[in-house]
């Protein structure tokens, strides 16, 4: 089995996330992400302005 | 500076909170605000243990509850397949004599985090590796199955010395969770000795990672340097977690690194956050006044960074510029990715 398969797809996760999942940055799903996270870097960091 | 960032600092450095001020678990525009500050600034995780740590679970939502332990638990894993990653990695250069020190997260779950692996968010494997080894260090790996190609979202047009950056190009490999950077420098303007800091390298839970001392001192030049952090007047969470829990590993440990005007401005910021008494020199008294009206004031946040965008767009050399223009005319790939940034298109 490949490593990536042991984690749970987008739309299971998205479901237990339940109502945050929309206010999630994409910086926390790429990293979360197994194959996205490899193929980039980290998002840059926020100003901290939110 | 916004209520929500004084409470995540308050979180994280372990500040009474008085329960009667804790917001209300139905305050869903303070707990929405909490969510999208603590996920860009990739501390859920963190969030979450010291939430369990000082039983603040019950105080929220179970909603919200369920969310930071699924973000946590999704981290753990990859965490403990970083560690595995890590040590088959370091077991292949010691068994080549190539001279390395793992950095920054994999240095970091190796050892003060070592206790709770899954609380810091990691995107990759960073490795310094001594200058006239890198190379070997790096065929080493494509024998191993990492591999250069598709590392991105488009094909790369730049050479290794085109990149104002520390490392070579990302390292990936299909049968593995992380990409690694091999790292051959490790600051913009070389302010770190690289050759000191792998002699004087510390071994924590199998791996050689940087003494605490220069941990920490990377820990905080790579925010503020390498990711502009003091240009911006910004300030990261997950780097102020970092600094925060370095800085309790021994006595004084700030007042043992290098004086830089970096290691002064972060000072800066972690007073304005109550995690740091400091006295801000007369010098800074404008960038601290700079920092508080970013933070405050949405206006100022803006012009902030419109202004910094320019001057790191201007700052690029010209002949990165021109690759840059050739390939938005010839690779679909990079026009895509580049309209895509810019907001063009979705």
């Amino acid at each position: 089995m490949k490593k990536k398969d042991k984690y749970i797809n987008r739309k299971q996760a998205l479901k237990k996330m339940g109502r945050y999942a929309g206010l999630t940055a994409l910086g926390t799903f790429l990293l979360l992400n197994p194959k996205k996270s490899q193929a980039n870097s980290p998002l840059p960091p926020g100003d901290g302005w939110e | 500076m916004n209520s929500v960032n004084r409470f995540i600092a308050k979180i994280f450095s372990d500040q009474a909170i008085d329960i009667l001020s804790f917001p209300e678990k139905n305050d869903n525009k303070f707990w929405d605000k909490f969510v999208k500050i603590g996920s860009s600034h990739y501390i859920i995780p963190a969030l979450y243990s010291k939430f369990k740590e000082r039983n603040f679970l019950v105080l929220i939502s179970d909603e919200l509850s369920s969310y930071m332990r699924h973000i946590y638990d999704l981290n753990l894993k990859r965490n403990l397949e970083l560690e595995k990653e890590s040590s088959e990695i370091s077991s292949i250069f010691l068994a080549n004599n190539i001279d390395h020190v793992f950095l920054k997260g994999a240095a970091l779950i190796s050892s003060i985090y070592e206790h709770d692996i899954g609380i810091r968010m990691i995107g990759d494997i960073d490795i310094l590796v001594k200058k006239s080894q890198i190379l070997k260090a790096k065929s080493i790996l494509l024998l191993d199955g990492y591999s250069t190609k598709n590392t991105g979202p488009f094909k790369p047009f730049l050479n290794d010395s085109d990149y104002r950056i520390n490392h070579l190009q990302r390292l990936i490999n299909k049968n593995k969770l992380f990409a690694v950077e091999l790292h051959f420098d490790l600051s913009k303007n070389k302010s770190i000795d690289t050759d000191i800091l792998i002699k004087r390298k510390q071994k924590s839970n199998g791996i050689y990672i940087p003494n605490n001392i220069n941990l920490l001192n990377h820990t905080i030049i790579n925010f503020q340097e390498n990711d502009n952090g003091s240009l911006k007047a910004g300030f990261h969470f997950r780097t102020l977690f970092d600094v925060y829990n370095l800085s309790k590993t021994q006595p004084h440990i700030l007042d043992k690194l290098p004086i830089s005007e970096h290691l002064q401005r972060i000072k800066v910021v972690l007073n304005n956050l109550n995690l740091l008494k400091f006295k801000t020199p007369l010098k800074l008294l404008l960038f601290e006044l700079r920092f508080r009206l970013i933070h405050s004031f949405y206006i100022f946040s803006l012009i902030n960074s419109i202004i910094i965008v320019v001057f790191l767009f201007l700052s690029t050399p010209i002949t990165i510029r021109l690759k840059q223009i050739k390939a938005l005319f010839l690779q679909k790939d990079y026009r895509k990715y580049a309209l895509k940034k810019i907001r063009i298109v979705k």
